[in-house]
């Protein structure tokens, strides 16, 4: 410690006093009572005096020393600080106190040096025991300082007129002061006049022998900082309180994190989701209120216990998958789930997991929160219920409206409303026509039925007159507990609790009964009630067409006996038909065979005694005979046509055509003729009687040109419209188009027969096969310009 | 009646067309050996040497000329009793009609007739028929002995 220039007034006095009595030469006396050593040296440094306390600590003696030069006999004090201190003492002529180490005393020693004009008067002593408290003091100074500034807190301590005697480190941190700017001064300087006013009545209170703890805001150089103080007040044994120990700690992070895990638990306190921890072996670690409330176990109960508690035995897998998953690092999310709650109920709940993980990103357990969807789920089946009642309705609809036949339709009226309300026995029951009697007519019971089906029941005082009355579904929640029934006894004796009747009712009449009943009491709903009704009406309807339907088939039944007798009645004509046609064909020609035959051998046999015009009348009957044998035989070709059976395939007419003319080649011979076959394409048509059209067209056409020197005929075809259109054409007679629409009648003739000869029958019989075919035959002609005849096999109506 | 028995059965019941076939088989040389039967009955007596005809000896004829439509027995019947015995099946049997129905001529050739001829109206095209008959039948067709 260096105390230069160190002058207190009343120390300075003290030596003047020594200087003087030295001065004075008077008596030493009193230098060597004092406790120090004292020596005196003149301005050559030589000793003058020393007193007895020098000669002990030096060994050396007054004698050998006083005269000699001091620098002589103690060399090794040359140039230490001793040394220079004492010249600067005596040159400057200013009072010097060091503390130095004398390497010849071998101890720490205080000096002291005042100068004189004549020398310099010096006074020392051993301060090593000092020296080494001091050091120990200092060590433990260092220490202390040492292990405060590695605090992270503000530690201090201030005396009673609040000035810091000591800081840690800290202080240079908030404050940005060193420990030794802070020494001595005031608390307010340091940590502002604002923070002190704060702080200020609790660093009284500890100045006052109290232990002080506060948190507020104080400022620093970087804004504030939220601290928390203790006043440790240091009291000695008599009560008086020397110094105050102040330690403040940064709390500002701290409270953060605090308010965060209060919100945190409070969010998790607060939660209606279950929000639960556990560890990997699945022991439940921590448990909410919410969990409480799904679970219905208490924290206290639960808290240890393995989460197997809660699963039910079947989904056991289900918390080892999760385990396999959480151990993957990866998150259930939402997964819906059935738990068991502590009275053993299941709950329908929605589950997250995630692994809680520790500071190396280990996973050390799960968190796992679950919500109640119990309310969803009964809305989703409720839902689902609700989809499944309407399609099942839509499918009595269908089965309801779908079929006529009245027993089919009970029959799957009755198994669709069993999937569609829970039941125990459905029965519908029918009225007889003057409703005093009911039967059931299907019947669906999970139990020995009590009424059987078919057997007529008076109405009489029962439910159904009750329903025939008033014309509205009658519900019993409890079989007898409000009426007695006629049928309240049975009902009961085959358990049935409630039921619900509902009226068939077409046009206002209460045609029958819907009835569901249940072993259950109140097993309708007013859900069921309303579903039924919907129910009832359709099967009214369905009971309606049904019955409409039957009546239907009644008639039809009827119709069609009718029509098979009438059948019957038009096949016996036509047997008449065939049979006159057959006498027509057999009984008369024979006649017209005997008028030609006798006649021939009349013509024969007799010609020498016949005169002639005889003959010639002879020859008259032979020719009316004949043709009435054509007549005979055409008409009966025409009318075999309606009988005989159409045998289509495919006709080659260009070949028929040409066939049909070589069979015509007796009309040809001796005539100039030029024929014109077309490309005719093939058709579908009954070859034998194409041939017949297309033989009477052709000969027609060959009959016609007759009288042409040039005849000219074609066979020809066209495409109208998509039609194939065949036509046979000639130069001939052709005829008046006003008289078109007789063309085709039986025995219709435009021409006289002495000109053309023939029944009148051919074309009739052109255009009845046409017909047959599903064609149509027209004409066009003009007098003496030639006819076409056009007919098509397809297209028109089939007139079978 | 010859020893050398009947060559051709007529069966017809018209007297008319009786006569026709008479004249037109008498205009071909057959005519003097030809037994006339008025019905089916008649015919089948005739033939099976029955009723009637029960002492006619039993020698079949060479030829039936059958008419389809016939009293009491129709010539079908009687068609059909010939085909079924045994002896007299295979005695060649024309069909004469003046039926020109499709049904009766399938009918009797189910039945086994050996020719069909629709009686025509003119007598010369009768009396061809006839010829033609009788000359293939009688002169050209070699039946088997017994």
């Amino acid at each position: 410690m260096n105390n230069d220039d160190h002058d207190s007034s009343s120390q300075q006095e003290g030596r003047l006093i020594d200087q003087i009595l030295i001065s004075s030469n008077q008596s030493f006396e009193l230098l060597e009572s004092i406790s120090e050593a004292f020596y005196g040296l003149d301005g050559d440094w030589r000793f003058i005096y020393l007193n007895h306390k020098a000669e002990q600590l030096w060994g050396r003696k007054r004698e050998d020393l006083i005269g000699k030069h001091i620098w002589s006999e103690f060399p090794q004090g040359v140039d230490t600080q001793a040394f220079k201190e004492m010249h600067r003492a005596l040159h400057e002529q200013k009072t010097v106190r060091f503390e130095s180490f004398s390497s010849f005393l071998g101890a720490w020693v205080e000096v002291e040096v005042y100068p004189m004009r004549t020398g310099l008067s010096v006074y020392f002593h051993d301060i090593s025991q000092r020296k080494r408290a001091e050091e120990a003091l200092n060590d433990s100074h260092n220490r202390l300082q040492l292990i405060t500034d590695s605090l992270p807190i503000l530690i201090s301590y201030f005396d009673r007129e609040m000035h810091y005697q000591f800081v840690n480190k800290g202080y240079k941190e908030w404050f940005g002061y060193n420990a030794d700017q802070v020494t001595g001064k005031h608390i307010a300087e340091i940590i502002g006049q604002t923070a002190f006013e704060t702080a200020k009545p609790d660093i009284e209170n500890a100045l006052n022998g109290q232990v002080v703890r506060y948190e507020h805001e104080m400022p620093y150089d970087k804004g504030t900082r939220l601290t928390r103080t203790q006043l440790l007040p240091q009291v000695l044994e008599d009560g008086t309180v020397v110094g105050v120990i102040a330690m403040v700690e940064d709390i500002t992070e701290q409270k953060r994190i605090d308010e965060r895990l209060a919100r945190l638990a409070a969010i998790v306190s607060s939660s209606n989701d279950a929000i639960i921890s556990e560890a990997l072996d699945g022991t439940i670690t921590s448990w909410n209120d919410g969990a409480e409330q799904i679970y219905g176990y208490s924290a206290d109960e639960i808290i240890q216990k393995p989460i197997s508690l809660l699963i039910p035995s079947d989904r056991l897998d289900e918390e080892k998958r999760f385990l396999q998953k959480i151990a993957a690092n990866e998150i259930v999310k939402n997964y819906d789930t059935i738990r068991l709650k502590k009275d053993g109920t299941k709950v329908f709940v929605s589950v997250t997991l995630s692994p809680i993980k520790d500071e190396q990103g280990n996973i050390v357990g799960i968190s796992k929160t679950a919500q109640d969807i119990t309310e969803r789920k009964r809305s989703e089946g409720a839902l689902q219920r609700y989809a499944e009642r309407l399609s099942a309705i839509n499918r009595l609809d269908r089965v309801i409206s779908s079929n006529l036949d009245l027993g089919q339709v009970y029959d799957n009226f009755v198994k669709e409303l069993q999937g569609l309300i829970q039941l125990d026995r459905t029965a519908i029951v029918r009225l007889n026509e003057t409703k005093d009697q009911w039967q059931i007519i299907r019947q669906w019971t999970q139990h020995k039925p009590a009424i059987q089906p078919g057997e007529w029941r008076s109405v009489n005082g029962s439910v159904i007159e009750w329903l025939v009355t008033n014309r509205i579904p009658y519900s019993e929640a409890e079989v007898g507990a409000d009426e007695n029934w006629p049928e309240t006894a049975i009902l009961q004796r085959e358990g049935i609790r409630s039921r619900l009747l509902l009226p068939l009712i077409i046009s206002e009449q209460v045609i029958g009964v819907l009835t569901v009943a249940s072993r259950l009491p109140s097993a309708f709903s007013e859900d069921d009630q309303s579903i039924l009704v919907t129910i009832a009406d359709q099967l009214s309807i369905a009971i309606q067409n049904a019955t409409l339907y039957e009546k239907a088939q009644l008639h039809a039944t009827e119709l069609e006996q009718h029509v098979a007798e009438r059948t019957a009645k038009l096949e016996a004509s036509n047997k008449e038909l065939e049979a006159f046609s057959y006498s027509v064909s057999h009984d008369l020609r024979a006649p017209l065979r005997a008028l030609d035959g006798f006649s021939k051998i009349l013509l024969r046999d007799y010609a020498a005694q016949i005169p002639e015009p005889a003959e010639r009348y002879l020859h008259l009957i032979r020719d009316n005979s004949q043709q009435m044998g054509t007549l005979i035989d055409d008409l009966l070709t025409f009318s075999r046509l309606n009988r005989q059976p159409l045998n289509k395939q495919t006709v080659n007419v260009v070949s028929m055509v040409n066939q049909v003319l070589e069979d015509l080649s007796g009309e040809q011979e001796n005539r100039k003729l030029e024929i014109i076959i077309g490309d005719l394409p093939t058709c579908q048509a009954d070859a034998a009687l194409l041939k017949q059209v297309v033989t009477n067209l052709l000969s027609n056409a060959l009959k016609f040109t007759r009288l042409c020197d040039m005849a000219y005929i074609e066979a020809g075809y066209q495409q109208i419209n998509d039609e194939n259109v065949y036509y046979i054409k000639d130069n001939g007679a052709g005829f008046d188009m006003a008289y078109a629409d007789k063309l085709f009648g039986v025995f219709q003739r435009l021409h006289r027969s002495d000109e053309f000869p023939g029944t009148g029958v051919g074309l009739a019989i052109v255009q009845r096969i046409i017909r047959r075919h599903g064609g149509r035959v027209w004409a066009k002609a003009e007098v003496n310009n030639g006819a076409t005849l056009y007919f098509t096999l397809e297209g028109g109506s089939a007139d079978e | 009646m010859s020893s050398n028995g009947v060559e051709i059965l007529l069966v017809e019941d018209n007297p008319n067309d009786v006569e026709l076939a008479l004249d037109a088989l008498r205009e071909q040389k057959l005519a003097n050996r030809i037994q006339v039967v008025r019905d089916g009955a008649e015919a089948l007596d005739f033939i099976f040497c029955s009723g009637q005809y029960a002492e006619r000896p039993n020698i079949p004829p060479k030829l039936i000329l059958l008419d389809l439509k016939l009293p009491k027995v129709n010539g079908l019947e009687v068609l059909q009793r010939i085909r079924s015995d045994a002896n007299m099946k295979i005695i060649p049997v024309v069909m004469m009609t003046s039926s020109q129905e499709e049904s009766d001529l399938i009918n009797s050739y189910n039945l086994g007739v050996n020719s069909y001829i629709v009686k025509p109206v003119d007598f010369e095209q009768f009396t061809e028929a006839v010829r033609e008959i009788g000359f293939y039948w009688l002169l050209l067709n070699k039946l088997p002995k017994n």
